[in-house]
């Protein structure tokens, strides 16, 4: 559960973790089909299992996610649609001790990890923009009453302030900005409400909440990639939605 | 009497010619001790504002313009002429600055490769010829840690004015792969295999879509062409890891990669004698 020590042996989706005390030492091990898949020994540390951003498996290559809607979403000219989506997360396995800590592993729970270029469409096969972690997520009007383990509850509103029809299919979210919280001794996790405002035929400003979407959720120990920035709340969309 | 003057001249004098040095040495040393601090503070100042390499330059040529006013300043003390330094400087420098002329246009090349960043140290690049990660941009050269583990020094004038491949630059990186089949085989079929291994590739990108298709039938084999788009930091791997699984995928399901084969037609039939135990005749 999140928020908790690791005190015994458990399964999380195809991986099985092992954390073996001998005095002061921890070696943890993590499974994938019986065999060791990370292994680490430590000394003195608590380690517990958090929910955490998709950009840290197979590596760290990119701090943005861009979500693909799996049905497309129209808005109509000058409204505003709210809706919730559910975010791919990874878990990922913290080791504390006075007050500092590090991921010693991230335990990834989809089965494909894809990345995408997210940037100016070109006519002559070059590229530009920024590199996204690639996820396809469902969406829905409704507040979910189950989320499963491995995804993280969010809340969109999309604004518009176009005077036509505006067809959204994918949100590019940054990292930084973004905020995982989630609740102790529990799987739910959710993200604090994000708002995407669509400026022109082209461009959006993505704009994070401060505050998560579910009452009584703690905030996530952000790690150094992922620090939220000090200054701007906001991420930007340029090359479509 | 003569022997006591000279005593008492050398007395005078030597006094005096001591006190001049005193007096030089404590102007050295004071003078190079305040640009040493100088120094340091501009370096601290500037470390934070430019990158280190450009901090570091520009604080050792502001040390060494100092120490060369204090050693000025240090003689003018002591009572030494510095005109015709001045003017046997001036000429020095036409002779200097002509000897040095492709030291100092190294140097200039390298203040303006710190300043415009066209590579920083850490990045991959590919220059005259040369493909390796920046360890050192210094103000003659640029230092390159060569694939193969050479450490490789080109001239910065040669950077600025060759061409300069900046790998790291890049938002993605395209690689490409040719695969043969034997003729024999389904090119559709071929393609599905080397569509699936590419899909469920992590580094392959989404966006721009893989490009798969039969782009050669040459003599030996049907050529198809595989090109993918891949985040640049993971380019080299994806490359090796790629080619790997395509091949393993296509094996498996049977897809024969030909080899090179001949196939020599004669156009009359040709004699063939067997021979028993020796030439014939």
């Amino acid at each position: 559960m999140f928020g908790m020590e690791i005190s015994e042996p458990l399964v999380l989706g195809m991986h099985r973790i092992d954390v073996t005390r001998v005095g002061e030492g921890i070696l943890y091990k993590r499974y994938r089909n019986g065999v060791i898949e990370r292994e680490i020994l430590a000394k003195n540390v608590t380690l517990k299992l958090m929910p955490i951003y998709p950009i840290f498996y197979p590596r760290f290559i990119t701090r943005y996610i861009l979500c693909e809607f799996s049905t497309p979403i129209y808005v109509p000219p000058m409204e505003s649609i709210a809706l919730y989506m559910h975010l791919p997360i990874d878990i990922a396995v913290y080791g504390y001790k006075n007050g500092s800590f590090t991921i010693i592993d991230v335990v990834p729970m989809h089965r494909l990890y894809k990345y995408t270029l997210y940037g100016p469409p070109s006519k002559y096969g070059d590229v530009g923009g920024v590199v996204a972690r690639y996820c396809r997520t469902s969406t829905s009007l409704e507040k979910p009453t189950d989320v499963e383990v491995g995804f993280c509850l969010s809340q969109i509103e999309i604004k518009s302030r176009l005077e036509k029809f505006t067809v959204v299919s994918k949100l590019l979210l940054d990292s930084s900005p973004l905020a995982i919280f989630y609740k102790l001794g529990s799987w739910r996790c959710c993200t604090q409400h994000i708002m995407m405002m669509i400026s022109s035929t082209s461009a959006a400003v993505v704009e994070y909440g401060g505050q998560p979407i579910e009452s009584g959720f703690k905030a996530l120990d952000e790690p150094e990639e992922a620090k939220a920035p000090l200054i701007s709340s906001r991420s930007e969309m340029m090359w479509g939605y | 009497m003569e022997l006591v003057d000279l005593i008492r001249n050398l007395l005078l004098y030597g006094g005096e010619v001591v006190f001049k040095v005193a007096v030089f040495i404590a102007v050295l040393i004071a003078g190079i001790s305040i640009s040493v601090v100088i120094k340091r503070a501009f370096l601290k100042f500037l470390s934070t504002r430019v990158s280190n390499a450009i901090a570091s330059n520009l604080s050792r040529a502001l040390y060494y313009v100092m120490v060369f006013i204090v050693v000025a300043v240090a003689l003018g003390t002591v009572g030494i002429d510095l005109t015709g330094f001045i003017i046997a400087g001036g000429f020095a420098g036409i002779v200097v600055g002509v000897a040095l002329q492709p030291v100092l246009s190294n140097l200039f090349a390298g203040l303006y490769l710190m300043i415009e960043k066209t590579i920083n140290v850490g990045e991959v690049v590919e220059i005259s010829g040369n493909a390796g990660e920046v360890t050192e941009i210094s103000p003659i050269f640029t230092r390159i840690r060569t694939f193969d583990g050479f450490i490789v020094s080109v001239a910065n004038t040669q950077i600025i004015s060759g061409v300069t491949k900046n790998f790291s630059r890049a938002v993605a990186r395209r690689v490409e792969f040719r695969i043969g089949i034997a003729y024999r085989e389904d090119a559709e079929k071929a393609y599905r295999i080397i569509k699936g291994v590419v899909d469920e590739h992590p580094y392959v990108l989404v966006n721009p879509p893989p490009d798969i298709f039969v782009s050669n039938l040459g003599q030996g084999s049907m050529d198809i062409t595989v090109r993918v788009w891949t985040p640049p930091q993971v380019a080299y791997d994806t490359t090796k890891d790629l080619l790997w699984r395509m091949k393993k995928a296509l094996s498996e399901s049977g897809v024969e990669i030909p080899y090179t084969q001949v196939d020599v037609w004669f156009r009359s039939t040709l004699s063939v004698e067997q021979l028993h135990g020796g030439r014939p005749g």
